[in-house]
């Protein structure tokens, strides 16, 4: 069991607790304020975690030298996790912002039975990455309130309340088109927004690759079952982090250590030879998040 | 690793959040579009910013296909 779920979880999934989605968390960890504070400077709080303590360009360069990287690694990575009702937090440094990939049915159980108030809003890492205006995240109640003090995060049709149906369908499409589903926290543990991300427009991902751990990796790992594995080559082109490799002829392969466990492959594998298996099963990959 | 130099015009790239060209066409992500000052809201006063310059191949291809050739690569 992660760290998250020990603290917040109730002896389950964090993010399936349905306390993290009460507006009396949302008040205690003061969500609106933080909300509006890290959307609103999200851009730049982004630029700074790749340059380093403050916006000193080229500092970035010093992210893989030996003690400075060490450094600066550990000051970006350690807020992440704070808790937003015992303690200050600093949004610039883009604090208690914690996110964690899950699977398409996690997404739609809370989208149905748990989260009260959702809405569609602008996805602000694929503004200011790509250059896309696309609504793909889902706000919950905190979220909703403070889009209309943030126009520029509001779709194009206005805040539009969604119905679960309407929300179920919204995560279909989106699946098709082989978005991740991950899960975010303003501030740790109250839960704000669900979000289907992008591999290399996605801000969180994008700083996996510089060890900066904003986003973790979901609680499951793809299994592959060689036997039932016709090697149709439907999951070629579905994984967004090159972990599966697909050879003409010798089928899929999966890296457990590229792994994120968003369950993308599996949707697609008719023959249900890839399956999602607890994270913590394979040694090799228990408790690297 | 070696080392590339992305240098922007700014006199040149007046509009960055109508043209976005870049951003599109970058495989690698290099660019982000960031605000600088404090009048955070309005897109229209952010700038172009290359950011990951670690992840920059040197394709050429935002060299060539910047339409006010703004931009210039140099290992």
């Amino acid at each position: 069991m992660c760290q998250m779920c020990l603290k917040h979880g109730a002896a389950g999934k964090w993010y399936l607790n349905a306390k993290n989605y009460m507006n009396e968390i949302y008040e205690d960890a003061n969500s609106y304020e933080y909300l509006e504070n890290l959307w609103g400077n999200l851009e730049r709080s982004y630029v700074r975690k790749v340059y380093g303590l403050m916006n000193m360009s080229g500092l970035s360069k010093h992210a893989n030298t030996p003690l400075i990287g060490k450094v600066l690694k550990w000051y970006a990575n350690r807020g992440f996790l704070f808790d937003g009702t015992k303690k200050k937090i600093n949004y610039a440094a883009t604090q208690g912002h914690f996110g964690q990939v899950i699977t398409i049915n996690e997404a739609k159980t809370i989208v149905t039975e748990i989260a009260p108030i959702i809405a569609k809003a602008q996805c602000p890492c694929k503004y200011f990455t790509r250059g896309i205006k696309e609504a793909t995240c889902l706000g919950f109640t905190p979220l909703v309130e403070v889009l209309n003090k943030l126009p520029r995060f509001v779709p194009k049709n206005g805040v539009e309340i969604l119905n679960p149906d309407k929300a179920i369908a919204f995560l279909d499409e989106m699946s098709k088109k082989g978005r991740v589903n991950t899960i975010w926290c303003a501030p740790v543990p109250a839960i704000a927004a669900l979000c289907s991300c992008d591999a290399p427009s996605c801000g969180a991902l994008r700083l996996r690759e510089f060890n900066i751990n904003a986003c973790w990796k979901g609680d499951y790992i793809a299994d592959l079952d060689k036997d039932k594995c016709i090697q149709c080559g439907n999951c070629s082109n579905r994984c967004q982090f090159k972990a599966l490799e697909y050879r003409e002829g010798l089928g899929p392969e999966i890296n457990l250590h590229l792994c994120f466990g968003c369950g993308k492959c599996t949707e697609v594998c008719e023959q249900h030879a890839i399956k999602l298996i607890d994270r913590n099963q394979i040694p090799e990959t228990r408790g690297k998040y | 690793m070696t080392k590339t130099k992305i240098k922007i015009d700014y006199n040149k790239c007046q509009k960055p959040e109508d043209c976005r060209k870049c951003l599109q066409i970058c495989s690698p992500g290099v660019y982000n579009l960031v605000f600088t000052d404090k009048d955070y809201h309005n897109p229209k006063d952010w700038k172009i910013i290359p950011v990951f310059k670690q992840l920059c191949t040197r394709c050429m291809v935002c060299v060539s296909d910047c339409p006010e050739k703004a931009i210039s690569v140099k290992n």
